[in-house]
């Protein structure tokens, strides 16, 4: 039951960081193998902006 | 028929294509009066946008009052407020004259201004002559004898002077300065001494040869030698020149000014004429000069200087000005990771205007409202801290407000979308 995650533990880390940097820049300071994905939550915009924006961009 | 979005693109294009093939040339040193477009001897201009006598913050109305004092049409503070609730003296911003002015941007007509005319277009823009550095002038709301005879001495000496010098050279490309400039560390806005040398350096001779006297030249050389923001002045005019051109293509939502009067942020949009779309302004973060001043000192964000950012300068190419960081504590990849967050709002890059440090790819340049709205990315200024009563006390940057970019969608999708 736990052999997956001892291995995960004992195996090299393969690391994506989705979003904040900081995470990814403390495991890069361990000399961890991080891939960084640039990215930020969906933001929320009031309704009537959103359609406007879905005519015009 | 093309669909809106093709439309507002293509109208951006051409937005863009009418800015960038913008020259704009120093041509000529004249008092406002003389050169400034609806000016008269008892107008007084300031920064955008627009905002009542009774609604201004403290270096406006001291500036207005100085200005009225300055040019002789009271005696008094008592009597110069007495005038302006009569009505006897316009209040107008600079932007509704073709002006832009820095800090309060108090203007009035014996004011020497900065002649800039777009050659490629044919239009003109003006901006006053700085006073050179100190945290007490005119443009930051001061007002007393010595400042007094500094602009009378700029009015009657430095003015003529360069104005000599200026036609004797046939002109000053101000372009060419700024992508020299942007090369040489400066981000021209809070940072502009490579530009000063670069302006020196193409008069110097002429100074030499037209000045009236030995005195005015030691004088005049002195002042523009000292004073390091001089030429922004300069750079300003001309983003106006390059800018006014642009506005009013229709179906466009690229930004042809942003404009702070320290207590409102106000943008205009190429496709929705003189409107102004304004929400208050907000407080700059920074360096303060003295260890007395804080934040609770400040006003709120002042000044037309954004007309740099607007033209795709100053806080925008952070990353061609890494000095400028150390008003806000920040670091080479901080400007750099700014300049790239700008190009997200931005319809284009200016080739004219490279950044070594982002290996010589173009200044972001064309602010488009959509992006803006869309990525919730606020444009970053550079920009002086005014005493909330008068007074420089620190530098720094600001965001703008996104609601007036907001209010300009909205406006944008009800002259448009029914077209």
């Amino acid at each position: 039951m736990n052999e997956p995650k001892q291995a995960l533990l004992s195996a090299d880390l393969k690391v994506i960081n989705i979003g904040l940097e900081l995470f990814a820049d403390s495991l890069a300071a361990q000399a961890v193998d991080v891939v960084r994905v640039d990215w930020k939550p969906p933001l929320e915009l009031e309704p009537e902006l959103e359609r406007i924006l879905d005519d015009l961009l | 028929m093309r669909d809106l979005k093709t439309q507002v693109d293509q109208a951006n294009e051409e937005a863009l294509r009418i800015v960038l093939s913008g020259r704009p040339v120093l041509v000529d040193v004249r008092p406002a009066i003389d050169v400034v477009p609806g000016m008269s001897r008892n107008t007084i201009l300031h920064s955008a946008p627009p905002i009542e006598w009774r609604d201004m913050c403290g270096p406006h109305r001291n500036g207005v009052l100085g200005a009225i004092l300055w040019e002789g049409l009271a005696d008094t503070p008592a009597d110069a407020e007495a005038m302006i609730e009569n009505g006897d003296v316009l209040i107008e911003p600079c932007h509704h004259h073709d002006t832009v002015g820095a800090g309060t941007g108090i203007t009035s007509a014996s004011t020497p201004m900065l002649v800039v005319e777009n050659t490629a277009h044919g239009n003109r823009a003006f901006s006053c002559l700085s006073e050179g550095g100190g945290l007490e002038l005119l443009k930051w709301g001061c007002y007393d004898q010595k400042i007094a005879d500094h602009l009378s001495w700029q009015a009657e000496v430095l003015g003529p002077t360069l104005k000599s010098a200026i036609e004797a050279v046939g002109g000053v490309d101000v372009k060419n300065i700024i992508s020299k400039a942007v090369q040489m560390g400066d981000e021209c806005h809070n940072r502009s001494i490579a530009a000063n040398s670069l302006f020196f350096r193409e008069i110097a001779v002429a100074l030499l040869d037209t000045a009236s006297d030995r005195k005015t030249l030691i004088d005049s050389v002195t002042f523009l030698t000292e004073a390091d923001q001089f030429f922004l002045h300069g750079i300003m005019a001309a983003a106006k020149s390059m800018l006014n051109p642009a506005a009013g293509t229709e179906f466009s939502t690229m930004v042809t000014a942003m404009a702070r009067n320290g207590v409102e942020f106000g943008i205009r949009v190429a496709g929705l004429g003189d409107t102004w779309f304004t929400a208050p302004a907000n407080h700059v973060e920074g360096l303060f000069f003295r260890s007395e001043w804080g934040p609770d000192d400040a006003a709120p964000d002042l000044g037309d200087s954004s007309i740099t950012e607007t033209i795709g300068l100053g806080g925008f190419i952070q990353a061609a000005a890494p000095s400028v960081q150390s008003y806000v504590g920040g670091s080479m990849q901080q400007a750099i990771d700014n300049t790239r967050e700008m190009a997200t709002v931005c319809i284009g890059a200016n080739p004219e205007f490279p950044i070594p440090a982002l290996d010589f790819s173009g200044a972001p340049v064309g602010i488009d409202i959509r992006k803006v709205v869309k990525t919730q990315t606020a444009p970053l200024i550079d920009t002086a801290i005014t005493h909330r009563d008068k007074g420089l006390i620190g530098a720094g940057q600001v965001r703008t407000p996104l609601a007036c970019f907001e209010q300009a969608l909205k406006a944008f999708a009800r002259q448009y979308a029914t077209s």
